[in-house]
């Protein structure tokens, strides 16, 4: 009985792990991962070609990085394709920068990325939506 | 006893060594960078020494709207508070801010929707190797603006062939705008560590490509 019971309880204590480590959290807002590897400067590298989420949202928020190692400008912005224009004012900082949109509800926005170094480099860029 | 046990016992420890795998896996370079700090709470000591606008008491004029900070304390990169920001340069329209944060400090261009955030390591800053960000506006003009530590009067944006134009700082930090179409090449000045200089592009100046 008692073994039983032991039994149950590793049992339980698996499962329960096993829960914790295979189901990924589940955050309030959709996300977007992407990035560009040795990219040319100056090139946009978006989160719709390259990226973990592929399609337009209503990002509020949009954050490029230099993901290795030394020092150059980074840039995002966030795109409106069926107008052909940018929302807000794109932003550039150096090796990281993000930017706070105002609150977006059209889901018909690309997150964008690009640097500018003398050369080409590998960039990363994350966006969000609390819609 | 141990034979029974140990299926089970194998595919715990399977188990447990995939979701090790995994918290790795998430924690590669596609995180960004300034995800996992916890917000701070009191601005930390190395950037109140290098920057007297954090050794200032603060005041209301100080707080970024509500709609900014709430949404920064929901996206809080480098752990950064805007419960301790303060107002470095008020402007119509953009205005900068420093916010503290967890090794870092972040100056923020706020503008009539939201705000494009820069945030250096801390020691950057003390040193003065701080780079410039700069933002296009609707208008065509390129803002630059970013952060100085203590002693640093002024910054030098360098223009076109050989122009520049002196900004003085207020606050430990430096705002201007260039009018649309004009050429940028660097902003230069001299902070603790000796004279700096960052290139600076308008961030709209782009070519084709995915």
């Amino acid at each position: 009985m008692m073994h039983a019971r032991a039994r149950l309880a590793l049992l339980a204590l698996i499962a329960c792990t096993a829960v914790g480590v295979l189901v990924p959290a589940q955050a309030d807002a959709l996300v977007s991962y992407y990035n560009c590897v040795n990219k040319p400067a100056f090139q946009w590298c978006d989160g719709r070609a390259n990226g973990s989420f592929d399609g337009l949202h209503s990002w509020d928020y949009n954050e490029a990085w230099n993901p290795g190692s030394g020092s150059f400008t980074v840039c995002e912005g966030l795109y409106w394709p069926a107008t052909g224009t940018w929302i807000g004012v794109p932003s550039c900082g150096t090796n990281w920068v993000g930017h706070y949109y105002g609150v977006q509800t059209c889901a018909c926005l690309e997150v964008n990325i690009h640097h500018q170094a003398g050369s080409s480099k590998s960039i990363n860029g994350f966006a969000d939506t609390d819609w | 006893m141990l034979k029974r046990y140990l299926p089970v016992s194998l595919i715990g420890m399977a188990l447990l060594a995939v979701g090790a795998v995994g918290a790795i896996a998430d924690r590669d370079e596609s995180n960004p960078p300034g995800a996992d700090q916890p917000q701070i709470t009191a601005i930390e000591p190395d950037a109140k020494q290098s920057m007297a606008v954090l050794r200032e008491k603060r005041s209301a004029g100080d707080a970024l709207r509500d709609d900014l900070a709430g949404r920064m304390d929901r996206r809080a990169s480098f752990g950064l508070n805007p419960d301790l920001s303060r107002l470095a340069i008020k402007n119509a329209t953009y205005s900068v801010y420093v916010i503290p944060a967890h090794g870092h400090v972040c100056a923020t261009l706020t503008d009539p929707e939201g705000a494009g955030i820069i945030c250096p390591p801390t020691d950057d800053v003390v040193k003065g190797q701080v780079g410039p960000a700069t933002a296009g506006l609707q208008t065509g003009g390129v803002a630059i603006y970013g952060m100085v530590p203590d002693g640093v009067d002024s910054v030098s944006v360098q223009t076109g062939a050989s122009e520049s134009i002196d900004v003085v700082t207020e606050r430990n930090a430096y705002y201007t705008v260039t009018p649309s179409g004009t050429p940028l090449r660097t902003v230069r000045y001299v902070g603790p560590s000796g004279p700096v200089e960052f290139p600076i592009h308008d961030p709209a100046l782009t070519f084709e490509g995915n």
